[in-house]
């Protein structure tokens, strides 16, 4: 059996006295999509941060395709293949969503063999063609939502991190991109943290659940929501002990 | 251990100014992120206060009909000012009369900057830069073309030595040392102790948040930017007897104070300290063995490295910019 | 690094001809002006023309890269007493004193930038630990009289002359230099153009409006940036080399902090990123210095203050702007009016 494609163990960070992640362990293989979830303050966007190379663990391992990934720049990270897009849309304002997904692709494209994705391609995909020359600024949040996704995609990912992709997005948007998401399965592994249920749901895929820094179970998701220690903590009910059940 | 003591007080003197003229530039600083460049203009024009009160004394001294002349004077301060050079005796009073209105002066044009331009490129540090340096361009232009190009003649308010720890040290000296410990500790207590202080330390933190929570943020920021002002004024008076008083005294100070603030850290009154120790310590223990400005330019190279080292400053404050870098 | 992939560029498009049509006619006046110029008038073109390179300079590393500094008068410093004092103390040709000053700068840019841009040193703290650099480099100039000439510079640094194989090229007449002012500043000019209206000048722009989320999308930002620093560095040696060697002269102005915030008002006076504007900042800014101090000498710091403040406020995007705002109404199409933050 081949190693899987990302193995993460033992990841630990703290913010001063807060611990943020605990002892966290994810294994991802090739072209996988798993979904983790769990209540606000939980530690998934800082986990994402921990992937994606932004932060730098106190413990832990993080092999990707065989390579140990901690301490590296985090320029590497997405030359490797750990794309990351962020919560909240960071896209460059002043350039057309044209150039935005043609900087995006550079970054990794001037920097390996391959060639640079087709941009026309990339828009056709988030479905800003006829946006192609507007500048970033001038789109509409879940625009640029999308423009963000293009970005992702341009840089020719192997695991992409999605950080709440549906975020002010209407309730059509959350539906093309589950779509867009299940048709990009296979080519590439994700990894999305979300909150909207509904759009998870439709994922229908492994699914982990995070609570106060470790991850307290997982399964697919249509298991999950049967499972009382998820209910618990998402209601806010202290986590009844494993005897209790 | 006599040259030991020697030099632990003239650190403790230059320590003493720079701490006043820093505290000012830490807290704007560390709440808005924006760089006055104009600040060292308010220590000039404490120096100017001073100068402009002496010199008006002498004409008063000098006989005559003294207070009508005196309010003509007053309404040309740069004639009385070039005009000084008098042989007469200067008035002692002026020098405290310029302690206590130098910081109002100080005050007053730092409101009308805050006012004109600052308060409208808060978000926009870079700005601020450019817009501070024409400011202070046009500042120092200002007073020299009132006042003369020649250094003013200030007196020495407090003649004679004091023993201490076994040394005689210049009584004035002393005393700003002891004057600027208690105004410095007014500023810890201040900041520690009172509601405007809470409002300050939480504005530092996170402005919107601390407007979200009914701080009249604007309010305090502008108090906060004239006390700053008015520090760096005071510092101005305190340190005019020593120095050369001159249009561009201020750029002087306002160059190890952008260290100290650096260094020391933004937003807090301990980091401003703390850096205000270590550069001015640095510096008069660098200018025994070496050159002056040589011994400066090593304590500018010293806090660049420390900048490196350390990106926060010793005792880290809260910033902008960080969260800007995406530092944690 | 994949360099086609890098530079690719697309064709020129209509607006970009109006620039180099633009840039044209400016060579073009400047090659007719010595018909009628006096020989000042000429030699003061020629300064000019050397500070535009100075300029670009700070335009490219500022205006695309996005990294103020407020000291880069120490490269031009570097430059100009490089040559001098080569040329005067040590007996060096001109060619040795040109090369050692952009081999100083770049040295010292590269130790400044890897130091401090890798750190993630950015925004404000970098310009004021920019400022410490020309404070120190003008102490430096200041003190080391011997090598330096002190306070008063170095005096009677000889004309650029280059030597080949027996041939001896001395340009020691005001045309000559004039000309070749003119032509050093067309070539970085057009070098600085082309290098940057490609994907190379996209990839500045996006790390200048979001550096974090070009580090995440795998681009090397500090590396981007510390070799913007170190050619800008160079660029600005080479004007302040070539500067000495034709005016004969260098002083610790040269190097420090009034010259540094002048090259700013030069170009965000002209137009911040267009490299066409500053080097007509340059001209327009220089000119009004040199008729100001005429008038009233020591006016000047006053004069430049008001500007820097009117520019803020009012010309953020420098006196080009207008001409792209006139052009826009003219055109009659909906812009969105481009507004950087510095």
């Amino acid at each position: 059996m081949t190693e899987p494609l990302l193995v993460a163990c033992g990841l630990r960070m703290n913010f001063g006295g807060v611990v943020a992640v605990q002892d966290v362990d994810i294994l991802v293989e090739s072209g996988e999509l798993v979904c983790i979830i769990g209540p606000n303050g939980a530690g998934k966007s800082t986990l994402l941060n921990l992937l994606s190379g932004a932060l730098k663990p106190l413990a832990g391992t993080i092999r990707f395709a065989g390579t140990e990934m901690v301490g590296r720049p985090m320029h590497q990270y997405a030359r490797r293949g750990i794309v990351r897009k962020f919560q909240g849309a960071s896209t460059f304002q002043w350039m057309t969503a044209r150039d935005n997904l043609l900087v995006a692709g550079l970054g990794v494209a001037a920097n390996s063999s391959g060639g640079l994705p087709d941009i026309g391609e990339a828009l056709q995909t988030i479905g800003l063609l006829p946006q192609a020359d507007t500048i970033a600024e001038a789109l509409s949040h879940g625009q640029r939502q999308w423009l963000e996704i293009g970005m992702t995609l341009m840089c020719q990912p192997k695991l992409l991190l999605l950080d709440e992709p549906t975020a002010g997005m209407t309730v059509e948007g959350s539906r093309t991109m589950a779509d867009l998401i299940q048709r990009l399965k296979g080519r590439f592994a994700t990894i999305v943290i979300e909150h909207n249920m509904g759009f998870v749901e439709r994922l229908d895929c492994r699914t982990l659940v995070m609570h106060q820094g470790q991850v307290i179970c997982e399964g697919r998701f249509a298991d999950l929501t049967q499972d009382s220690r998820v209910r618990d903590v998402y209601l806010g009910r202290p986590l009844r002990d494993a005897s209790d059940r | 251990m006599e040259a030991v003591v020697l030099a632990i007080l003239n650190a403790l003197t230059l320590i003493s100014i720079l701490a006043l003229v820093s505290i000012g530039l830490a807290i704007i600083f560390g709440m808005m992120d924006i760089i006055n460049f104009a600040h060292g203009e308010f220590m000039t024009i404490g120096a100017y206060t001073l100068a402009y009160i002496q010199s008006l004394s002498f004409f008063l001294a000098a006989g005559g009909r003294p207070w009508t002349r005196a309010f003509w004077l007053a309404l040309i301060p740069g004639y009385a000012a070039r005009a000084s050079g008098l042989e007469a005796a200067p008035w002692v009073g002026a020098f405290w009369l310029a302690l206590m209105l130098a910081p109002v002066a100080g005050a007053l044009v730092g409101i009308l900057i805050e006012a004109a331009v600052i308060r409208r490129l808060y978000t926009r540090p870079l700005e601020t830069i450019l817009a501070t340096l024409g400011i202070s361009l046009i500042l120092q232009k200002g007073i020299e073309l009132t006042f003369g190009s020649r250094p003013q003649i200030i007196y020495d308010p407090i003649r004679g030595t004091l023993p201490v720890l076994g040394v005689d040290y210049p009584a004035y000296r002393v005393f700003i040392i002891a004057f600027s410990f208690v105004i410095i500790t007014v500023c810890l207590v201040v900041f520690r102790n009172t509601q405007f202080g809470l409002d300050l330390r939480a504005l530092i933190q996170n402005r919107d948040m601390a407007e979200a929570l009914g701080i009249n943020t604007r309010r305090v920021s502008r108090l906060a930017f004239m006390a700053g002002a008015a520090l760096a004024a005071l510092a101005g008076v305190l340190i005019a007897p020593l120095a050369s008083v001159e249009a561009n005294l201020g750029i002087f100070y306002l160059g190890r104070a952008f260290f100290v603030v650096i260094v020391g850290g933004t937003g807090t009154i301990a980091g401003v300290l703390a850096g205000s120790g270590l550069i001015g310590g640095l510096e008069t223990a660098l200018s025994y063995p070496m050159h002056p400005s040589l011994a400066f330019a090593l304590v500018m190279i010293t806090a660049i490295v420390l900048v490196r080292l350390r990106p926060r400053g010793l005792i880290p404050g809260f910033s902008f910019a960080h969260e800007l870098l995406g530092k944690k | 690094m994949r360099l086609a992939l890098l530079f690719r560029q697309d064709p020129i498009n209509r607006g970009e001809r109006a620039v180099l049509v633009t840039f044209g006619t400016l060579v073009l006046a400047a090659m007719l002006y010595p018909l009628w110029a006096s020989t000042y008038g000429i030699t003061v073109v020629r300064d000019i023309m050397l500070f535009s390179i100075f300029a670009l300079s700070l335009d490219y590393l500022w205006g695309k890269a996005g990294v103020l500094t407020l000291g880069h008068a120490t490269f031009f410093g570097i430059g100009a007493y490089a040559m001098g004092i080569l040329t005067i103390k040590v007996g060096a040709s001109s060619l040795a004193g040109l090369f050692a000053g952009l081999g100083m700068a770049a040295a010292l840019a590269l130790v400044v930038g890897t130091f401090l841009i890798f750190a993630g040193v950015r925004l404000q703290y970098f310009a004021i630990v920019t400022i410490a650099l020309s404070l120190v480099s003008t102490q430096i100039a200041l003190s080391s009289s011997a090598l330096t000439g002190g306070d008063a510079g170095l005096l009677g640094v000889p004309p650029f002359a280059i030597e080949l194989i027996g041939a001896r090229l001395e340009l020691s007449d005001h045309l000559s230099q004039y000309f070749v002012a003119l032509s050093l500043v067309t070539m970085v000019y057009l070098g600085l153009w082309l290098a940057c209206r490609g994907n190379y000048g996209k990839i500045l722009a996006a790390i200048r409006m979001n550096e974090y989320r070009a580090r995440s999308l795998g681009h090397d930002t500090d590396l981007h940036l510390l070799i913007a620093f170190v050619v800008s560095a160079v660029l600005a040696a080479l004007s302040g080399a070539v500067f000495a060697a034709v005016s004969g002269f260098v002083a610790p102005d040269l190097v420090g902090p009034l010259l540094s915030t002048e090259v700013v008002v030069w170009v965000a006076a002209g137009g911040r990123g267009t490299l066409l504007g500053p080097v007509i900042g340059a001209f327009a800014v220089t000119r009004l210095q040199q008729e100001i101090s005429s008038i009233a000498a020591g006016l000047w710091p006053l004069i430049l203050g008001i500007l820097f403040v009117l520019l803020v406020f009012f010309f953020p995007d420098g006196v080009i702007s207008v001409g792209r705002q006139i052009q826009a109404m003219l055109g009659g199409r909906r812009t969105l009016l481009r507004r950087q933050s510095a």
